[in-house]
Parts: structure tokens; C-alpha cells; sequence
């Protein structure tokens, strides 16, 4: 835990719309997170990127409130103390070919502006954690794309962040490596607040303490896996519990 | 800088575009200047003065590297996930611009370092102010990378490192044509000067401002979210521009005396070169007594040899041929220098040696320029420069002819072309014959009547002279 670590709301969203042009991708949504693993299920373009997008304070809201670790993003000053204590995978992973891991996770404890003696420990046990250790020294170019992916998470939690951002983060990665991610979330989410955007709700049932479906730009649903399989009770289209529950919450969502 | 600085300085240096950068201004460096080596060889000045020069070719590749740089973020789409940093967007880019600068600066070094191989152990003057010339080409290339890496920023397009090159690369050329002061807002120089003038340093300081102000405005454009603190910078810029622009062309040049102060070879006849230029001085005095021992017995013949380059204005005006100006070899509003010849020494009897081109990339005295020179053509055009007309369409063929012949005769010429462009009739050739088919005091006496009648522009006897070789 570092020393920034907070206890209460971490994410707190209030009535947020996002627009793009006349295309509205949020509608409204309210979300409270705290600390443990949460995870953040819809359709294509439901708006779970732009949503991460506003949390990671990459992309502006249109209206409504967005508040991270008690910090309001709407003011510039404040972003510099939130971006230090967050950590973000986007979607589409970019990242410099030539570096190698140990360098790219490094350049980016600097980007987050983490003391410069706690760096070198820091990048070890974030490339340890992701599992790749003994291709620390090799380029990213020469990494598969479970690899990168996991290098990505790597530079995403350098910073021990109170706030975890991940989106799509187990695209990409087998099954065993799958298991080995979900079992980091846990261990991150015990102090952290981890937010996990997927299409796959199987890793929200087994990793996540929470779960909000979002859809047409509005939070649909919010509550526990356990809460969701329940929801789809009274449904067949799904081939496991919690994809039946999910289901049912779309199309309950549609139906209003 | 903190360690961790350091490392993410080092990573880019190694990661970035910087090693291509060096690689490539190295390369086209040694290249461009080791093929003009005749012109710097042996002398630091000119081998400042070509390195900026050189530019016209290195400062476009800064240009494109910087700009390669600056599309990296976009090409590699990491820009959101920079975004989300705590760190100030200026920070990285001024990492990033760093790294391609040490780039750029690498290969500058590695370029000069070669040239100063060959300049340390024979120079035989140290120059005056050139290593602010060297200075204005680093700035030079660090400004250059500054706009390319801008210009990378915002523009979005795999294309515009290359495009950004050739432009780069135009403006240059065009800024080499202006004669006037905006020619010194390019960091390149349209020619050399031989080592016998300088720049002054506080002019030389200026250009450093007008560059590295125009380097930390296109910076601040792209790396600061208040894009008008660009405006800080830019004005430094302007103010620093208005004299370079509005000052003179040329005229920037000084004469420096001590450059061209003359140095002498021991013993007689005297031979004389610029002190710039007398490291050749044990190779070119041996031959040019040689030569000038040809000339005893000819009444008014030639005594003694200086370098071209101790010479004033007047005197080098003197010196040519009708007496004409000098066009493009004395450029308009270059600062005239005093004789550095002695009082009441007759320049008329006085070859001009024009060392041009033969020096060769080893500091030593070439057999034969690329253009076909040889320091007895060199010599002998004294014997073609002693003729005190106007050069035009006036003068008759057969004073061109008594030309002609009096040089091969000052050549030690066989009946061979000279090699140098010049073309010999075969007129001329038949009349050289003749002239070296006579007794040699015949020979002697016949170029003692040339020299007074060229001297005195005398085309009547000039016509007479060629008609006696007929």
C-alpha cells in the first residue's frame, strides 16, 4: 500500500453526459465506487470506453460531476494530484516498439512522477506481477499480444494506484494467463479501487466484487455478481448464470 | 538532472530517433565535407566555415528527425495513455527533443572531429573566432529538430518528416542566393572564405538567439497547455531577426590581417604565402622558384610570388587581367583589409599564386586540382594576367594569341593541351612552337617584349609579337 492510499469513495460519478457532437455516449450515469474490483459490462458501444476515458481524465464530460479519490476533475489543478495515483490501460494499448519492458515500465513510473529512489524496485515488482520477469529485457516489438498486454498492465499499476483503470485488459491472454489476472485483481483490489471494462463476463463473476452493466450510455445495472446471476433467473438465452443475468438486464434496459 | 532523468534520457537516446539522426548527419557530413576538402585542408577557419556550409544538407536531416520524432506519440497511438500522466506534457517532449539533438550533435561532432583530424596537425594559424561559426551550426541543428519536431507534432502525416526534409533543404538553397542579411537567418553560408575574414562574435551571438529563441518557441507551441507563453520566445526571436535581417550580406565578413599577414620561405627568389595557408608553403616553394627561374633574362619577368589571399581588393584587382573587378570572387560589401604587401614593393613583378583547389584532403600541395589545375598554370597565368586592357570583345585575336603562348612558354608547356579547360588553338599551338623552337635568349627576349606590351596594352605590338611566331 502506498502512502497515498485512501479509504472511501474513490469514484464518484454524478448525472454524467458525454457528447460528442450529437451523439450522446453518456446519458446520465451514476457510479460510486470504493475499494475492491469492479467490473463494467455492456454491448459495443454502450459507452464503457468513453466512461473510462472520462475517469482516466483523457476525455471531457459535457455535464454532471466527476470526482476521483475526492479530487473534482473538472479543475485542472487537481488532475496532476489524481494522475499520480492512477493507473490506466486503454483499450487500444499503444506503445513504443523499440523499448524494452523494463524501460517502457520505467518510463512511465517517471510519467506518473514517483519518487525517483522507490523507481527501480517498483518497476520489478510490477513486471514480476504480470509474470514477465524473464522478458524484462526484451523490446516490446518482439513481445506476443498476451505479452503486451500484460506490459501494459505493468506500466498501469508501476504507481501502486489507488485508482485502476483497465479496459479489455484480458483480451489477448490464455486461459492460464487469465487465471494468473484475475487472481492480481483481487490482490490489487484488496486497498485499490480497480474498475475491469469487458465483453467477458466470466471474468466479472470470478474476479469482481461489484459489477455495473451499462447500456445506450446509461448504468442499467449495479450490484454484485451474485446480484446479476439473480437477475437472470427467469431467463434461458445464456450458456452460464451470470451471462443469462446479464442478458436480462439488457434487455430489461431496452424494454424501458 | 535527476538519476531517473538520466536513465529516460538515456532510453530515448537509444530508443528514439537519435541514433538514426547521428548516423545520418555522420554519414552525409564526412561525405559532403571530405568532398570539398581542398577548400578547409589544413586550416581551421574554412574548416568552420564549410561545416556551415555542409548544413545545407545536414540541417534538412534535423529537421526530418525531429519531425519523425514528434509523430511518434500519434504513429504509435500512445497519446491517451500519455494524457493520463501526472507529468507535464513540456517534460517529455523537451526529453524527447533533447534526445534527438545529442542525436543531431553526434553526428555534427563525429563530422567536425574527422575534419579536425586532418586540420590540428598542420595548421599554421589558429584562426580568429571561428568556433562561433561551429557554434551557430549546433544551434543550427538544434533549432531545426526544434521545428521539425513541432511541425511532427501537429501535422498528421507519415510524410511530413520527408516533405519537411526537401523544404527544408529548398529554403536553405534560396537563402544561399539572397545577398543580403536574411540570408544569415539560415544557420548555412553560401560560400567560404578561405579563412581570410571572420564573423564577429557578437553577430555570431545574435544568430545563436534568433535560433535557439525560434527552438523554444516552436517547443512551447506544442509541449505547454498556455500555447501563448510561445509568444515569449517568438519575440526574443523577432528582436533577435530584425538585425540579421536588416544588417548587411556580405559586409558581415572582416578582414583578418593576421590571416593574411604573409609568410615567407627562407632564401631567394621570394616566395610568400598567407599565413592561413603556409603549411603548404615546403611544398609549393621549391616549384614556385622553379618557375620563377624561367623568368631570369626577361626584361620586366617576374621576381618573386604571394599567396592571393594577403592581397587587398585593389591589389587583387591589380592583378587580373585588364585590371577588371573582381565579380563574384570580391563580393559586394565584404570588407576591405589593408596591403600586406611591403611599401614600395612592385606587385607588376609579383606572381600571384590563387592556391584554389590544389590543396589536397591531406594538407599537402596536389599535383592536379579536380578541375584540372597545377600549380604551374598557376604560376604561368601571371605571364596572361600581366595584360593591362580591358577583357572584352575589343581585343584583337592576335593579342589573345601573344596571351596564350606567353602562359604555355611560363608553363614549361610541351605541346599538349593544359588540362585545365582552358582550350589552346592550334594557332596558338603552332605559334608556341615556334616561340620554343628558338634560341632561349630569343625566347627570353620575345617575352620581355610581351610583358611591356601587355603591361602597357599595347595591341599594335602585341599583333606584331604574334606575327613574328607565325
Amino acid at each position: 500500500m502506498n502512502a497515498s492510499t485512501m479509504i472511501g469513495t474513490h469514484v464518484d460519478v454524478r448525472d454524467l453526459v458525454v457528447e460528442f457532437g450529437k451523439r450522446t455516449a453518456l446519458d446520465g450515469v451514476d457510479l460510486q465506487l470504493d475499494t475492491g474490483v469492479h467490473g463494467l459490462l455492456g454491448p459495443n458501444g454502450a459507452g464503457k470506453t468513453t466512461l473510462m476515458r472520462v475517469l482516466a481524465t483523457v476525455a471531457r464530460s459535457t455535464s454532471g460531476s466527476v470526482s476521483l479519490l475526492d479530487h473534482d476533475l473538472s479543475k485542472q489543478r487537481d488532475l496532476r494530484m489524481v494522475r499520480r495515483r492512477l493507473g490506466y490501460l486503454p483499450q487500444q494499448f499503444g506503445y513504443y516498439p523499440r523499448f524494452t519492458v523494463r524501460e517502457f515500465v520505467e518510463y512511465f513510473a517517471w510519467l506518473k512522477e514517483m519518487t525517483p529512489s522507490a523507481v527501480p524496485l517498483a518497476v520489478d515488482h510490477a513486471i514480476e506481477r504480470v509474470g514477465l520477469a524473464d522478458r524484462a529485457d526484451d523490446r516490446l516489438k518482439k513481445l506476443s499480444g498476451g505479452m503486451l498486454r500484460r506490459a501494459g498492465i505493468a506500466q498501469a499499476i508501476v504507481n501502486d494506484p489507488d485508482v485502476l483503470l483497465l479496459d479489455e485488459p484480458t483480451a489477448g491472454l490464455d486461459p492460464e494467463q487469465r487465471v494468473e489476472f484475475r487472481e492480481l485483481l483481487r490482490t490489487i483490489g484488496v486497498d485499490s479501487c480497480v474498475l475491469v471494462a469487458t465483453h467477458l463476463v466470466e471474468d466479472v463473476a470470478v474476479a469482481c466484487t461489484h459489477v455495473t452493466v451499462v447500456s445506450d450510455g446509461r448504468a442499467v445495472f449495479r450490484g454484485t455478481p451474485d446480484d446479476l446471476v439473480a437477475a437472470g433467473e427467469d431467463t434461458s438465452d445464456g450458456d452460464s448464470p451470470i451471462e443469462r443475468g446479464y442478458t436480462a438486464a439488457i434487455r430489461a434496459a431496452r424494454k424501458r | 538532472m535527476s538519476r531517473l532523468v538520466a536513465r529516460v534520457l538515456k532510453m530515448e537516446l537509444w530508443r528514439g530517433t537519435a541514433p538514426v539522426a547521428a548516423l545520418s548527419i555522420a554519414v552525409a557530413g564526412i561525405a559532403t565535407l571530405f568532398n570539398m576538402s581542398e577548400y578547409w585542408a589544413g586550416r581551421w577557419a574554412p574548416l568552420a566555415e564549410n561545416l556551415r556550409m555542409i548544413l545545407i544538407v545536414l540541417v534538412p536531416l534535423a529537421a526530418a528527425a525531429g519531425a519523425w520524432q514528434g509523430g511518434r506519440e500519434r504513429r504509435r497511438r500512445i497519446g491517451e495513455l500519455l494524457g493520463s500522466t501526472a507529468r507535464s506534457p513540456w517534460q517529455p517532449l523537451l526529453v524527447s527533443w533533447t534526445s534527438v539533438v545529442l542525436g543531431t550533435f553526434v553526428g555534427l561532432a563525429v563530422t567536425w572531429t574527422a575534419g579536425a583530424a586532418l586540420v590540428a596537425p598542420v595548421a599554421t594559424y589558429e584562426g580568429r573566432h571561428w568556433w562561433w561559426s561551429v557554434v551557430v551550426a549546433f544551434a543550427g541543428l538544434a533549432a531545426a529538430s526544434a521545428v521539425g519536431l513541432a511541425v511532427g507534432r501537429l501535422i498528421p502525416n507519415r510524410l511530413v518528416a520527408p516533405i519537411l526534409g526537401i523544404v527544408f533543404y529548398v529554403v536553405g538553397g534560396v537563402a544561399t542566393y539572397q545577398s543580403g542579411g536574411t540570408q544569415w537567418l539560415m544557420p548555412t553560408v553560401s560560400n567560404s572564405r578561405d579563412g581570410a575574414s571572420y564573423l564577429e562574435p557578437q553577430f555570431q551571438l545574435i544568430q545563436i538567439t534568433w535560433l535557439l529563441a525560434l527552438a523554444a518557441a516552436a517547443l512551447v507551441v506544442v509541449g505547454a497547455r498556455r500555447r501563448w507563453l510561445s509568444t515569449v520566445p517568438l519575440a526574443v526571436a523577432v528582436v533577435a531577426a530584425i538585425p540579421i535581417a536588416t544588417g548587411p550580406g556580405d559586409g558581415r565578413w572582416q578582414p583578418d590581417p593576421q590571416a593574411r599577414e604573409l609568410v615567407c620561405a627562407d632564401g631567394e627568389p621570394q616566395v610568400c604565402l598567407a599565413r592561413v595557408n603556409a603549411f603548404v608553403l615546403d611544398d609549393v616553394a621549391p616549384k614556385v622558384r622553379e618557375m620563377l627561374e624561367r623568368w631570369e633574362g626577361v626584361s620586366g619577368g617576374f621576381e618573386r610570388a604571394i599567396d592571393r589571399t594577403s592581397l587587398s581588393r585593389d591589389e587583387r584587382r591589380r592583378a587580373m587581367p585588364g585590371n577588371g573587378p573582381q565579380g563574384d570572387e570580391m563580393p559586394d560589401g565584404e570588407q576591405d583589409h589593408a596591403s600586406v604587401t611591403e611599401p614600395g614593393v612592385d606587385l607588376e613583378r609579383t606572381v600571384v599564386l590563387d592556391l584554389d583547389n590544389l590543396i589536397s584532403w591531406n594538407a599537402t600541395l596536389a599535383r592536379r586540382s579536380e578541375h584540372g589545375k597545377t600549380l604551374e598554370l598557376v604560376v604561368a597565368e601571371a605571364a596572361r594576367e600581366a595584360y593591362g586592357c580591358e577583357v572584352g570583345a575589343g581585343v584583337p585575336e592576335a593579342a589573345w594569341t601573344a596571351m596564350s603562348v606567353a602562359r604555355l612558354w611560363a608553363a614549361g608547356m610541351s605541346d599538349e593541351q593544359p588540362g585545365d579547360g582552358t582550350w589552346v588553338s592550334q594557332e596558338e599551338t603552332q605559334a608556341f612552337e615556334h616561340l620554343r623552337s628558338l634560341p632561349e635568349a630569343e625566347q627570353k627576349a620575345w617575352m620581355g617584349d610581351y610583358l611591356a606590351a601587355a603591361r602597357d596594352c599595347d595591341h599594335a605590338a602585341l599583333t606584331e609579337l604574334a606575327g613574328e611566331l607565325r
